[in-house]
């Protein structure tokens, strides 16, 4: 099926790379389908656009927390396995939304409340998480992060 | 909005399937113990709000993607 991305313009995947937000994503109840679309096609980077199948404006940028916040770890209730049918924590994709504003060094995550998606199942939905210590808005470049890149 | 009173140990019910229940009261802070069906999700209102105007803000439109890929996995 084909595509209109906001990254990449029209793009050519498969019908089952369709994810299913049954509830939407807070803020965009109503955009169901999306797919996930990595940021570079050799699959290295940690960053992916979430992309709705419908509306091309509605794309979000993602991130593989675990690669900048190692400590990272996220419960997911009961209630959140069975609505999203995972039968192995394999199966989960784990990625949180990123926030620009002006400069790339002012980037920003939102631990507290990550996409958890199926990869099986292609199903998905953003979960709040109850640790305090999970900032919506966590600087994604630590200095500690920095350094460790600058070796 | 219907306003009910309520002492801690008494009960709320919604729908025959939601029950909420003041389980305790110090100064201006109750706490409610929630029971509802697995499809319903609850949130702390003003935590929602915050987040769906993150996501918002979380559109790929305004990032230069250049920037992001120069960095790879660890």
């Amino acid at each position: 099926m084909k595509i209109q991305t906001e990254q990449f313009g029209e793009v050519e995947l498969a019908k089952d790379r369709v994810i299913t937000f049954d509830k939407g994503i807070p803020g965009f109840e109503e955009v169901k389908d999306y797919v996930l679309i990595p940021a570079d096609a050799e699959g290295e980077s940690p960053f992916f656009f979430l992309q709705s199948v419908e509306q091309v404006e509605v794309s979000f940028f993602l991130v593989d927390p675990f690669t900048f916040f190692k400590d990272y770890d996220i419960k997911l209730e009961e209630q959140m396995v069975e609505r999203l049918q995972l039968e192995e924590p394999t199966d989960a994709i784990v990625l949180t939304t990123v926030t620009v504003k002006g400069d790339i060094s002012s980037a920003t995550t939102n631990l507290k409340a990550p996409l958890v998606i199926n990869n099986k199942k292609q199903r998905g939905m953003q979960i709040v998480l109850n640790n305090k210590d999970y900032q919506i808005k966590q600087a994604l470049f630590q200095a500690d992060n920095t350094a460790a890149r600058q070796v | 909005m219907l306003v009910l009173g309520r002492k801690k140990g008494e009960t709320i019910v919604i729908n025959d399937d939601i029950e909420i229940t003041v389980t305790s009261i110090e100064g201006d802070m109750v706490r409610l113990g929630i029971t509802a069906p697995k499809q319903i999700t609850i949130h702390r209102k003003e935590v929602y709000l915050e987040i769906q105007e993150e996501n918002k803000q979380a559109t790929s439109k305004v990032i230069n993607l250049s920037d992001f890929l120069s960095m790879r996995k660890k």
